[in-house]
């Protein structure tokens, strides 16, 4: 991730992300190898400071996951069931 | 007399009264230095020129004449209230109207009043008593019979109109006591009613718009107001009780067929997920009842600060977008161009979010749901969120805001019937009004808030 370009690639390939699947994924990166909660997105990534009675986040999350996962052997962003997401390398 | 005083009313009256009799007393003075003070004056000048008359007639006539026509002018009656008497040295009457040389008087010339008996009623007279140069004695003077009277008629007058007024204010005093009262009972005995537990009861409207209705008016307005929090705090506390229930319910069984069947890890592990889960909804519930309860207690007012709402609709939208897009849903927005609110961004965010969540959670898959933001007029901005779902029934709008109430439409869907609640209370907080419309098809909420001057920049 090239923060001033504001460009993603992932083993060589370009990813293009709009604006705020860029903000996600840096978050997730600066954060990454951690459990990070769907309130913690919120506040960080949207400046949303309450809880969304549904899953938005999880169908950002699913469109990001969409877009630097896609075509990839290894799924970089994970679930962590009723907690929340992580970025790791692990598999 | 001592627990009547205690009234507010008779005390009133009386005082009222009292001073009303203290004026009468003023006035009746007043009146009798301009009238019997007077009388008494002019009598007293009467007198004393005719007793010099007299006695410029017996120096030049002497005593014998003088006898003569005393008794001759008392005789003819001219002046029925005139006393006359003439005595020798020794004070024997030689002539006049009086049987005798009266007691009161001394040897000494001067003013005397005298008793006196004259057609058989007692009166009072005031006479001159002049000494003739010869030693013989001359009364002359006048009955004060009328003026007795008249004095007599304005004392009792006004000590009768001052005791009448007295007594009436006393009398209208207990009078109005017991109106006041009967209003006033009526009025405890329905508090006390209320005190008892039945918050059903009234107080008693007059019939008048008098002081009492106005009062009872504000009472009953306030009456209405608790009953109606009353009957919502019991209504929470119920819905509470039963939206906790449930899920603890299921968190309870799933934990019991757990240590019942005890199943391989992998199976226990996404239970125990699922059981996490469970917990999160009722941890949920009660954030979102300690968020209302929040912003219901004005205290985030303190925070307000200019709002741009088309900044607020940005990112509602953006926040929105992806889960309409999935279920193909068009969101799209509208916005005029300098809107201002004085608000704050979290609270209106999370209403418009809550009003897009639950458009996009009822509308159809391929419907559209369209976000608006524009001047109401009036100095009023209107958040307009409008969805072409299958809307409200009109008989429910008015109780969708109420805290955990669920439309038949809703059963099945996720959610505890906060959401509009707190959409009220956001817009209570900042004094605007929330309102359900149709939007054939659908249903077109409006949250109306003050405009603000927008002076200062927006906040994102």
């Amino acid at each position: 991730m090239d923060l001033l370009s504001r460009k993603v690639t992932r083993a060589g390939r370009a990813i293009v992300l709009q604006p705020r699947e860029f903000k996600l994924l840096e978050f997730m990166m600066r954060h990454a190898e951690q459990v990070v909660t769907r309130t913690m997105l919120l506040e960080n990534v949207w400046d949303y400071h309450f809880d969304p009675q549904t899953n938005v986040i999880d169908v950002h999350i699913s469109k990001l996951r969409q877009k630097i996962d896609q075509g990839f052997d290894r799924a970089l962003l994970k679930t962590v069931r009723s907690a929340g997401y992580m970025l790791t390398e692990q598999a | 007399v001592k627990h009547l005083l205690r009234s507010v009313a008779l005390r009133l009256t009386l005082v009222y009264a009292i001073a009303l009799a203290a004026l009468l007393i003023v006035v009746g003075a007043l009146l009798w230095f301009g009238t019997v003070a007077r009388l008494e004056r002019d009598i007293t000048q009467i007198i004393r020129n005719q007793a010099a008359g007299f006695a410029n007639a017996y120096a030049e006539r002497g005593r014998e004449v003088m006898a003569i026509n005393t008794d001759r002018r008392v005789g003819r009656d001219l002046d029925t209230d005139e006393i006359l008497l003439l005595t020798d040295n020794q004070m024997k009457r030689l002539a006049g109207n009086l049987p005798a040389w009266p007691r009161e008087v001394g040897t000494q010339p001067g003013w005397y009043r005298i008793a006196i008996e004259r057609g058989g009623r007692p009166s009072e007279a005031l006479v001159d008593h002049a000494v003739m140069p010869d030693g013989a004695h001359y009364l002359v003077g006048r009955d004060l019979y009328e003026l007795t009277a008249l004095r007599r008629m304005f004392l009792v007058g006004v000590l009768a109109a001052a005791v009448a007024v007295l007594i009436s204010g006393f009398v209208y005093g207990v009078l109005l006591r017991k109106a006041v009262l009967s209003r006033i009972d009526a009025i405890r005995g329905t508090t006390l009613a209320i005190v008892e537990g039945d918050l059903a009861e009234r107080l008693p409207a007059g019939n008048y718009s008098d002081e009492f209705s106005r009062l009872t008016g504000a009472i009953n307005g306030m009456l209405e107001r608790i009953e109606h929090l009353v009957h919502g705090v019991r209504n929470v506390s119920n819905a509470i009780a039963h939206d906790l229930r449930t899920p603890l319910a299921e968190l309870r069984s799933r934990l019991e067929d757990l240590t019942r069947t005890r199943p391989s890890a992998d199976i226990t592990f996404s239970e125990l997920d699922e059981a996490v889960a469970d917990i999160d909804r009722v941890i949920g519930i009660f954030n979102a009842l300690l968020r209302l309860a929040e912003i219901d207690s004005g205290l985030r007012r303190s925070g307000f600060r200019p709002v741009d709402p088309a900044a607020v609709l940005d990112d509602v939208v953006e926040l929105y977008g992806p889960s309409a897009e999935l279920k193909q849903i068009r969101l799209t927005q509208t916005t005029d161009p300098h809107l201002h609110v004085a608000g704050d961004p979290y609270l209106l965010a999370q209403a418009v979010g809550n009003l897009v969540d639950n458009a996009v959670k009822y509308a159809r898959n391929g419907g559209s749901v369209t976000v608006e933001a524009r001047h109401a007029g009036n100095g009023f901005v209107d958040l307009i969120v409008a969805d072409d779902g299958p809307g409200i029934p009109d008989d429910e709008k008015s109780k969708v805001a109420e805290r955990f109430y669920r439309s038949d439409v809703s059963r099945g869907t996720e959610g505890v019937g906060l959401g509009l609640s707190l959409v009220a209370a956001v817009a209570r907080l900042h004094h605007g009004t929330f309102s359900l419309l149709d939007n054939a098809p659908g249903l077109r909420v409006v949250l109306r808030l003050p405009q603000s001057n927008g002076t200062t920049e927006s906040v994102g």
